[in-house]
């Protein structure tokens, strides 16, 4: 336990004194960054349509605010929650929101399906409280200005994701050196014994079934997750939700956007994790392929490890240096 | 092997800039602004959504809520829209096909109606038009989709002096290029008219 928690007290010490964002109001970022000219066709006609639906929600739940605020009606609560749930379902298709992470934690390992929901669901919780916690702490407390607050997420993103791509780095390092295979000894094999049985849920994942026929069937031990990562993960406060934060103190209906905004990352929660379930059987998947074209899937295993591995680092790198242009 | 090409898509996709998935949503309208015969500039308003306008009433303007009064306008002009030249205002315009560099804007203007914050600003068209048939095709968009513009649905387009010019506009589906993911489809508002020589 007391690696994490050096961990988390790491953090807030590197957020205090990372630098205050000078992104502009209105760009919410700094210059403009290259184009990069890839085109992946799909998409088309679905940015539009996945922008307008968004549009709409974010509408909906503005008026519902305001009547709140003005007449304090139930139904008007209970509209709020609904539509923030399908608000954040959406939000979260949109780049973002640890997805990546998520899809190369699981191409590095093997783990059961609910690995994927349990990791999915956490970052976007975690994601959540990140925005209540940041909303509460400088807009409250310290009585920044919105934008201030709003802009202060490209600093958080920044930490977040150099400690992604730390965590990534040392998961390849692992993977290379092949010092264990990691899906026995997870980062936090220590933290999670016994005590703590509020976090039962995250840490004694039953075994999995074994995903190679004639494989080790038993002797897997569960896979344990990266908490570590989940929560570098999680740091990320969704602009989303500090904007719907915002606007619920400027309603003076604080309260109902912090439940608005739970549920949002519930809603995030259902996207991310579909994502975390793909990525687990897209693996089990291909193992499966492989075995039964006679490539050895065991060699193949490692490699993923170490693919999954590289893909966090290159990942959050970018990342990194995308919330760098709006610092 | 549709599973892996998926998985990779999957990561693509999600491999984007944080700020790439709208936080902050635009109605746009325009007005083709004529003189003599000929296209002088566009002007163009943004309506934004309400969340955004309250945050952008909190920090800029003077409270409590009423009308903009000048030194407001004027805060927000300054805090909260001429870093977009960085972005050339988000204008895309082409004219017979060429595109229209937008350097600078001018007569910024801004309210306060219906819990909203609108920007209004004219885009110059440098060079008029040619005689005979002219078409420009004008949109607002931020191709990394922080923000999403969106024509608004009603009276999108309007004209100034366009009288005998047998002026006609719709909107038309158009394909913007993103850093991201490519190509996106979008509307722009495409215009059509006869010049008087």
């Amino acid at each position: 336990m007391r690696g994490l928690r050096t961990f988390l007290l790491g953090i807030l010490l590197i957020l205090a004194i990372a630098p205050a964002a000078s992104a502009d109001s209105i760009t919410g970022r700094g210059a403009p960054p290259e184009s990069a000219g890839a085109s992946l066709p799909f998409v088309n006609g679905f940015m539009m349509r996945l922008a307008n639906a968004q549009k709409q929600l974010n509408d909906t739940i503005s008026r519902e605010f305001r009547s709140v605020h003005d007449g304090g009606s139930r139904l008007a609560i209970l509209a709020i929650l609904g539509l923030s749930f399908l608000y954040g379902a959406l939000h979260a298709v949109g780049p973002g929101h640890g997805k990546a992470v998520v899809a190369s934690y699981f191409v590095a390992n093997r783990a059961r399906w609910t690995a994927g929901i349990v990791m999915g669901s956490l970052i976007s919780l975690i994601q959540g409280a990140s925005a209540i916690a940041m909303v509460g702490l400088l807009a409250i407390v310290l009585q920044w200005r919105q934008f201030e607050v709003l802009n202060r997420t490209a600093s958080v993103e920044f930490v977040s994701y150099a400690l992604i791509a730390l965590l990534g780095a040392v998961m390849l390092f692992r993977a290379l050196t092949g010092r264990g295979h990691h899906h026995h000894h997870g980062l936090d094999d220590h933290d999670h014994r016994d005590h703590h049985g509020h976090h039962a849920h995250e840490q004694a994942l039953p075994p999995q079934p074994d995903p190679l026929p004639g494989g080790e069937r038993g002797q897997e031990r569960p896979h344990r997750l990266n908490l570590k990562l989940v929560i570098a993960a999680g740091l990320t406060p969704c602009a989303s939700a500090i904007i719907i934060l915002l606007f619920a103190l400027a309603n003076e209906a604080l309260g109902v956007g912090i439940v608005a905004v739970a549920v949002l990352s519930l809603g995030m929660a259902i996207t991310v994790s579909i994502v975390g379930v793909a990525s687990v059987l897209g693996r089990h998947t291909l193992l499966r392929v492989l075995d039964a074209v006679g490539v050895g899937s065991h060699r193949f295993e490692q490699s993923l490890a170490a693919i999954g591995a590289f893909c966090i680092v290159v990942f959050a790198s970018l990342l990194m240096l995308g919330a760098w242009y709006r610092i | 092997m549709r599973t892996v090409i998926a998985a990779a898509a999957l990561l693509m996709l999600s491999a984007t800039s944080a700020a790439a998935h709208p936080h902050v949503f635009i109605d746009y309208a325009v007005v083709l602004q004529f003189e003599k015969g000929t296209l002088k500039s566009v002007r163009m308003t943004w309506t934004f959504d309400e969340m955004y306008s309250s945050m952008l009433y909190q920090d800029y303007t003077s409270h409590p809520r009423g009308p903009l009064s000048a030194a407001d306008v004027s805060r927000l002009q300054k805090g909260a829209f001429e870093d977009t030249a960085d972005y050339h205002y988000f204008v895309d315009v082409t004219l017979n096909g060429k595109p229209v560099a937008v350097k600078k804007v001018t007569d910024f203007a801004a309210k306060f109606e219906h819990h909203r914050i609108s920007y209004s600003f004219t885009v110059p068209i440098p060079d008029g038009p040619a005689s005979g048939k002219n078409a420009l095709e004008i949109a607002a968009f931020d191709n990394e989709f922080y923000i999403d513009f969106e024509l608004v649905e009603k009276d999108a387009v309007g004209f100034e002096n366009a009288e005998g010019l047998g002026v006609s506009c719709a909107p038309k589906k158009t394909r913007k290029d993103t850093p991201v993911i490519g190509a996106v489809n979008t509307v722009a508002m495409a215009c059509a008219w006869s010049q008087a020589s």
